[in-house]
């Protein structure tokens, strides 16, 4: 698996840099060095063959998780790290796959 | 957190009455433009976002809306905060799945970059148990004006 984690959004509405922080700050309370990055939804295709996790903020496109698929990037859904609900289900999955 | 200052007495609304989104959104833009917070192209680029992006989420004590526009129709940075009488239909941010919402904090955001910060602020708090209790309880402005303020300090 690559080492990297992307959080895409496409509204600009920061909300992908807040997910990325979050989840950012819960791997450096774990003690765990895993590059985190917010980008543009737009870039996504180009940004998934670099990427071993992908966190997405708006459901994403058919044609997008085919990628991913394609890619064997693994694909979670980023409002429980705003919302808190769930999130700590995702964080352990996300941290098994990196750990 | 250095959001206090973006909340204002005068932007805490209770009991709004409305059946939907939308009157609710034209009854809050009219108040903001009246006090000089946004301009009058604000409120078609709030039901604009909204549409695009919804901005509902529901979290674990409350469901809340964060509604807000490009920067480009805000005059001076703001956080209203919103209270209906009776719930309206919303959609969820990311999923679009309808929820339904009674609380609603309108996000006036001048500075894109600071956006961040705010989210993270705001959700630090709809996370925060003792926050959430005491601000359901809240029902006067002046005390959730000192809840809120004491809250993001």
């Amino acid at each position: 698996m690559k080492r990297r984690l992307i959080v895409a959004c496409g509204s600009g509405v920061a909300t992908s840099q807040t997910i990325a922080s979050k989840i950012a700050g819960m791997l450096e309370d774990d003690g765990i060095d895993f590059p985190v990055e917010a980008v543009d939804y737009k870039s996504i295709q180009n940004e998934l063959p670099s990427t071993g996790i992908y966190v997405y903020v708006a459901q994403p496109d058919d044609e997008v998780l085919e990628k991913a698929a394609e890619l064997g990037v693994h694909v979670f859904a980023g409002i429980p790290f705003l919302t808190g609900m769930g999130m700590d289900t995702i964080y352990e999955e996300i941290k098994e796959l990196i750990g | 957190m250095g959001y206090t200052s973006m909340f204002d007495e005068r932007l805490i609304f209770l009991d709004v009455e409305g059946e939907e989104l939308k009157e609710l959104f034209e009854e809050i833009a009219k108040r903001l433009q009246q006090q000089g917070f946004v301009n009058e192209q604000y409120l078609e680029g709030l039901l604009a976002r909204e549409q695009a992006f919804p901005t509902g989420l529901i979290t674990q004590y409350l469901n809340i809306g964060l509604p807000h526009s490009e920067p480009a129709y805000v005059e001076k940075p703001f956080i209203a905060i919103v209270r209906l009488k009776n719930e309206v239909k919303m959609k969820q941010m990311g999923d679009s799945q309808e929820m339904q919402v009674k609380d609603l904090f309108f996000l006036g955001i001048k500075e894109p970059k600071e956006q961040v910060g705010l989210l993270q602020s705001l959700m630090a708090l709809f996370m925060d148990e003792g926050f959430v209790k005491a601000f359901i309880e809240t029902q006067e402005v002046q005390a959730i004006y000192q809840l809120v303020t004491q809250y993001t300090k």
